[in-house]
């Protein structure tokens, strides 16, 4: 009984990892990143993916700026310089991202949502 | 169900080798096939590891005296509850509890990274099928769980009394999750270095892998000095045992880790740090699990002759040439993408946090191997006790405790001189009045006041911090309740963070009352006949036996009284162990507490005589309990700091459109 036991394990797990092979082929567990859908190369995958953690590192330290200024651990002076300087950093990368996104003709997932922003703002 | 469970180890052996190089070849070659394939094999590795488990711990149940493992950790008269534990009691079972665990954490990483990361997931598998396969090669070929005797005894030799406790049935299990959860970060580490993709996704993977890691260790850690409290009489709750330093060791390294890839994450610096740091906390781990399994540390000759030493200390030996060897290889792609901008910044306070918990981990680790080493080279056994570590340590200590309470008041980026005064003034005020208070009242020890006067100022900081958040918050038109409540929920690490600042000023101010203020006294006394503790009497009310199953217990019982005034009674015991064997304690002390907020009386039977007398040893602990409660209150902080956050909240979004518009006071390039 236990030898059965164990040739059913054994077969299971085999059929398992095996199963990769005999499935159809999908997405091919693409590189895709959160917030992309691009159909140009691996490369600007991978750029595109560095661009973003950029940009959320950057987002992140100006909201810690503001927040820091608010608690009155910064002086007006320098909130302004390390608000301007991360910014225009920001800036930077939000170019490069865009240059790269018009070249594909793709959209991040938020992109929607500041297009709603922008709407409501000219209103 | 042991054949099954031998034959599932030896399954999840070879096919943790597949999954090795399945992965590999995978990524290699672009076959997503085959790194599917090794994701699965990672899924069935853990299956077939259940099973081995509930193999295990079915013949334990069931006292299976056929096995080896059981005759030696169970025995007829033993508890179930404490059969079940018995699984991590030994060698064999706690190494195989070791493989559970990491095939947990590595199915949790398959599972939460199908569809991410492609280029760096295979080689982080990798990784992590590599330290599996050293383990599971333990327990298939050197030291099973299943080997079985030539014969079946009646009886087994039964659980050291002394384990039977409930802290000790789950200190081993949070250690493990501690010390093996830090394979992840590692591996996300090896993965980054070894895919060559060395930007910000292994950080924050890793990250969350080793906070998670951290806090069991660290819970691990105080459940132990709460066992060794209850249990071994002694009235300490650390000894600076090379055991306790094994896990101390990692969880110090985990701290600076945890501190400085938030650096790494805001700014882009430190990354060959915290590359370094992060290998370095790894081989801390399985040097602690080394020093722990293999025997050297009850003798260099007991190592030599064990099987698992050696092998140990190869596996040791390889992670440190290969980790280091590819770190070198990869240090050019490792350059900082950015620049400090102040000295005076929450950046630098974190390094020199790092070089502290660093010092420390290496006076230690140095503490630690010293009699190991001096053995291996003249022969003779050098023990080094707590002065040196204690002399070495407490210093940094205070240090730590300063940053801590200099962190938070500071900027991250930069701190201008005339704000930071203004921070620190109602927490230094705090630190001062603090001193000023013990001295009044008579404390005259430098160390003690210096400690308590710095977690006063943390305190006082991390009070400042929590409201001026919520103020800042109320400005914008929310309740006090809602402001709060959002300040914590937005920033959780922050905040979380602070909360378990919290955590480690009442563990450092139980520490330092219970290690400078501890009052102890011994006496034999004769029934009715009373000893004077400082505001405790104790009279002895005379000898009485019981005879249970498993002992012989000899209780002292005693009246207490504060103050002239009745309180209670209370009972130590000595207990002898029937069965025949090889425990290691015939003679266990049961210790009586009587535990407060503000101080412990923790009495002990050392022994006693034919005419009826006892001598009766008492110590009065101070503040002993704020130091569990201080664990609890680092555990809170530390699940508000890990807790998953929402979706991207419209404040974040209003953000992004800010930067994105053209804003005046910026000059686009």
């Amino acid at each position: 009984m236990e030898t059965v036991i164990i040739l059913i394990i054994s077969v299971a797990v085999a059929i398992y990892i095996a199963l990769p092979f005999f499935l159809k082929r999908g997405s091919q567990g693409n590189d895709a990143p959160v917030i992309l859908e691009v159909e140009s190369g691996e490369h600007e995958i991978e750029k595109l993916k560095s661009l973003d953690n950029q940009k959320e590192t950057l987002y992140s330290a100006i909201r810690d700026i503001d927040f820091d200024y608010e608690l009155g651990k910064l002086s007006k002076e320098d909130f302004i310089e390390l608000k301007n300087n991360y910014k225009l950093d920001a800036a930077g990368v939000l170019k490069e991202i865009d240059q790269i996104r018009n070249q594909s003709g793709t959209k991040t997932p938020d992109y929607e949502l500041e297009q709603e922003i922008l709407s409501y703002r000219k209103r | 169900m042991v054949e099954t469970g031998n034959i599932s180890i030896f399954l999840a052996l070879i096919i943790s080798i597949y999954v090795l190089v399945a992965s590999i070849y995978g990524v290699k070659t672009r076959k997503w096939d085959f790194v599917k394939s090794a994701e699965n094999g990672a899924l069935a590795v853990c299956a077939l590891l259940i099973i081995a488990t509930i193999a295990l711990l079915h013949s334990l149940i069931n006292l299976d005296f056929s096995l080896k493992y059981v005759a030696l950790n169970t025995s007829t008269d033993l508890a179930t509850i404490y059969r079940f534990t018995s699984l991590w009691a030994g060698q064999a079972g706690s190494i195989l509890l070791w493989c559970l665990v990491l095939s947990f954490y590595t199915a949790i990483v398959v599972l939460q990274s199908r569809k991410k990361d492609r280029q760096l997931m295979p080689y982080v598998l990798s990784t992590l099928a590599a330290v599996s396969i050293f383990f599971i090669f333990i327990i298939a070929f050197v030291e099973s769980p299943f080997e079985k005797l030539s014969f079946i005894p009646k009886e087994g030799r039964g659980l050291n009394p002394i384990l039977q406790n409930a802290y000790m049935a789950i200190h081993p299990l949070t250690l493990y999750i501690g010390y093996v959860g830090l394979t992840v970060p590692f591996a996300f580490g090896m993965g980054a270095l070894l895919s060559g993709k060395l930007g910000d996704e292994w950080i924050r993977y890793s990250r969350k892998w080793a906070l998670f890691a951290w806090t069991f260790l660290g819970i691990g850690l105080l459940l132990g000095a709460r066992w060794a409290y209850l249990e071994l009489g002694w009235g300490g709750y650390w000894a600076w045992d090379p055991v306790e330093n094994a896990a101390f060791m990692p969880w110090l390294a985990a701290t600076a880790f945890i501190h400085s890839v938030m650096i790494q994450e805001k700014k882009g610096m430190l990354k060959k740090w915290n590359m370094a740091l992060i290998i370095l906390t790894f081989f801390l781990a399985i040097f602690g699990t080394f020093i722990t399994r293999s025997g050297i540390i009850s003798s260099v000759h007991s190592f030599a002759q064990s099987d698992i030493g050696p092998l140990f200390l190869g596996f040791i030996a390889f992670i440190l040439l290969f980790s280091f060897g590819m770190f070198l290889y990869r240090i050019n792609d490792l350059e900082a993408e950015n620049r400090f901008d102040s000295i005076l910044s929450r950046e630098s306070a974190f390094i020199f946090n790092n070089l502290l918990f660093l010092g420390a981990a290496f006076a230690v680790f140095l503490g630690t191997i010293f009699p190991i080493l001096s053995e291996a080279l003249t022969g003779n056994k050098i023990l080094v006790g707590p002065p040196y570590f204690n002399r070495v340590n407490v210093p940094i200590a205070l240090v730590l405790i300063m940053l801590m309470g200099i962190g938070p008041l500071i900027s991250w980026r930069k701190a201008s001189f005339k704000n930071l005064l203004k921070n620190f003034l109602y927490p230094l005020l705090l630190g001062i009045f603090t001193v000023i208070v013990l001295l009044a009242l008579g404390m005259k020890n430098i160390t003690a006041l210096i400690a308590f006067a710095f977690c006063a100022f943390v305190t006082g900081t991390v009070f400042t911090e929590f409201i001026r958040g919520t103020l800042v918050r109320m400005r914008r038109g929310e309740n006090f309740l809602t402001a709060f409540m959002r300040l914590v929920s937005r920033n959780k690490r922050r905040y979380g963070g602070y909360i378990v600042h919290m955590g480690v000023v009442l563990i450092v101010i139980g520490v330092t009352a219970s290690s400078v203020f501890v009052t102890e006294k011994q006496a034999t006394l004769h029934k009715g006949e009373s000893m004077e503790l400082r505001g405790y009497s104790l009279r002895f009310d005379g000898l009485k036996q019981y005879t249970t199953d498993a002992k012989n217990a000899t209780v002292a019982n005693l009246t207490l009284f504060e103050g002239g005034r009745e309180i209670g009674t209370i009972a130590p015991e000595k207990n002898i162990y029937k069965y025949e064997g090889n425990r290691e304690i015939n003679q266990e002390t049961e210790v009586a507490l009587r535990s407060t907020y503000k101080d412990d009386l923790y009495v002990i039977l050392s022994s006693f005589n034919a005419d009826g007398s006892a001598t009766i040893r008492a110590m009065i602990n101070p503040m002993v309990n704020w130091i569990w409660a201080g664990g609890i209150v680092l555990l809170l902080g530390a699940i508000v700091t890990m807790w998953p956050s929402g979706k991207k909240s419209r404040q974040e979004a209003f953000v992004r459109y800010t930067v994105r518009e053209k804003d005046p006071t910026v000059k686009a390039q």
